[in-house]
């Protein structure tokens, strides 16, 4: 049973005798399947990170959000991810068990990998990026990092903008974007990227916490120019805000 | 439902009372998860009903060649019967929806007040599992996320998962319980 099935399930997007197949298969399970819920909780999270496409948001609110016990439901799962996110960023080796026979190098990279969010967090429109080749977990290509503030000007205006050069082996650039006080406690944010150009491209949220939200963009997705990010405010009924100003950045 | 009818019941699902009483179990929790996946409320209520229901037919002496998928089709009907009570109720259901589009969903944040406490009751490690957990929010960075939590715990992104969901599960309970005053 796929993920996919199920969302298009709730939402109601599979043909009437299809609704019903699935139901009947659900139910000739030994077992009522565990995984229904679980694509439940992951559908309820999406929606409210405003991660759903346009016609999932429709089809979310026409077919799915119909009964007061699944509005409950959505509404503890804003409470869980508000509070989640109020928190401190977690580092995935910091949830793991104690691996016995840890190399000093593992634990070294678990080390960077805290310190690099707790970076994040403080900086301000400050380059911080470069390779960090301590930090990087084994096996996965390295990436620069950059953490900005907002900026109010334009670039006619002369705006500052921070410069990052991307290393020839970058993967990727992540970059950390600095909450303004009263954006701080929407239920999600969206992010679009704006070249020179005026072309824009909308970027998936790598991350956040209670003060920034991150994003990655593939390195082969950037020239040499500038660039402005610009960050929406999604509400939990999907009424999105734009933060006013953007955050500058050059690539060299 | 008399005693006398519910062993009848128990007997058309099966003739040994061990094997009846396990299929009695099997249904009873499919029922519920039934009942929670279409959003209704009291799934265990709603599965108590659906099978009265189905024993009064089949006490009543109706073929019912499949218990199992006969009391699918009440369950099917009974969602259908709630939903037409509460779309009855459909100003008040708008209203709620109203409050979700609302920038200060006081509910939510009325909630959220009660799930600190909850929250912090959980283990250090839980804590910081829901946490890691909810970080990367969506598309493929989440399912590596995932990916890579499930390796670092040494257990399988399906395990991973029902470990959150149990853990969501039992912060929705001790919601629900001091919401109640419990």
């Amino acid at each position: 049973m796929r993920d996919e099935n199920i969302v298009a399930y709730l939402l109601e997007e599979l043909p009437a005798e299809e609704m019903e197949r699935f139901e009947d298969e659900c139910f000739a399970q030994e077992d009522w399947p565990a995984q229904l819920e679980q694509a439940e909780e992951d559908l309820i999270d999406d929606y409210l990170r405003g991660a759903l496409t346009p016609a999932q948001r429709r089809h979310f609110k026409q077919n799915y959000l119909t009964t007061d016990a699944r509005l409950e439901r959505v509404r503890h799962a804003a409470a869980l991810l508000h509070h989640v996110a109020e928190g401190e960023p977690v580092p995935a080796a910091d949830v793991a068990r104690p691996r016995a026979g840890q190399t000093w190098a593992a634990r070294l990279r678990a080390f960077w990998s805290a310190q690099r969010a707790a970076a994040a967090l403080a900086a301000a429109a400050v380059v911080v990026g470069g390779v960090w080749w301590l930090s990087r977990p084994s096996g996965r290509p390295p990436s620069a990092e950059l953490a900005l503030t907002l900026s109010h000007g334009d670039r006619a205006e002369g705006a500052q903008a921070a410069r990052v050069k991307l290393p020839r082996d970058a993967a990727a650039l992540r970059i950390s974007l600095a909450l303004p006080e009263r954006a701080a406690r929407a239920a999600s944010y969206r992010v679009e990227l704006e070249t020179e150009g005026g072309e824009k491209r909308p970027l998936e949220v790598a991350g956040r916490d209670a003060r920034s939200v991150a994003v990655v963009i593939p390195a082969a997705q950037l020239r040499r120019g500038q660039y402005a990010l610009k960050l929406f405010a999604v509400e939990p009924g999907g009424a999105e805000q734009r933060i006013s100003g953007s955050y500058f950045f050059t690539v060299e | 439902m008399t005693p006398e009818d519910f062993a009848r019941f128990m007997a058309a699902l099966s003739d040994g009372p061990e094997e009846a009483g396990r299929r009695y179990t099997r249904l009873h929790q499919k029922l519920v998860g039934f009942f929670k996946l279409k959003g209704i409320a009291d799934p265990p209520g709603a599965a108590d009903v659906t099978i009265d229901r189905a024993a009064v037919k089949v006490v009543g002496g109706a073929a019912v060649p499949d218990v199992e998928r006969f009391c699918l089709g009440i369950a099917r009907n009974i969602c259908k019967e709630r939903w037409r009570r509460e779309r009855r109720e459909s100003e008040i259901f708008r209203r709620f929806l109203d409050k979700l589009d609302d920038n200060a969903d006081e509910e939510v944040e009325r909630i959220e007040r009660l799930l600190k406490p909850c929250f912090g009751r959980l283990s250090g490690e839980d804590q910081k599992l829901l946490r890691a957990y909810c970080q990367v929010p969506r598309g493929r960075a989440r399912a590596e996320h995932r990916r890579r939590l499930a390796e670092e715990m040494r257990t399988s992104v399906l395990a991973l998962r029902m470990r959150v969901t149990r853990l969501r599960s039992i912060l929705t309970d001790c919601v629900k319980k001091s919401s109640n005053g419990g």
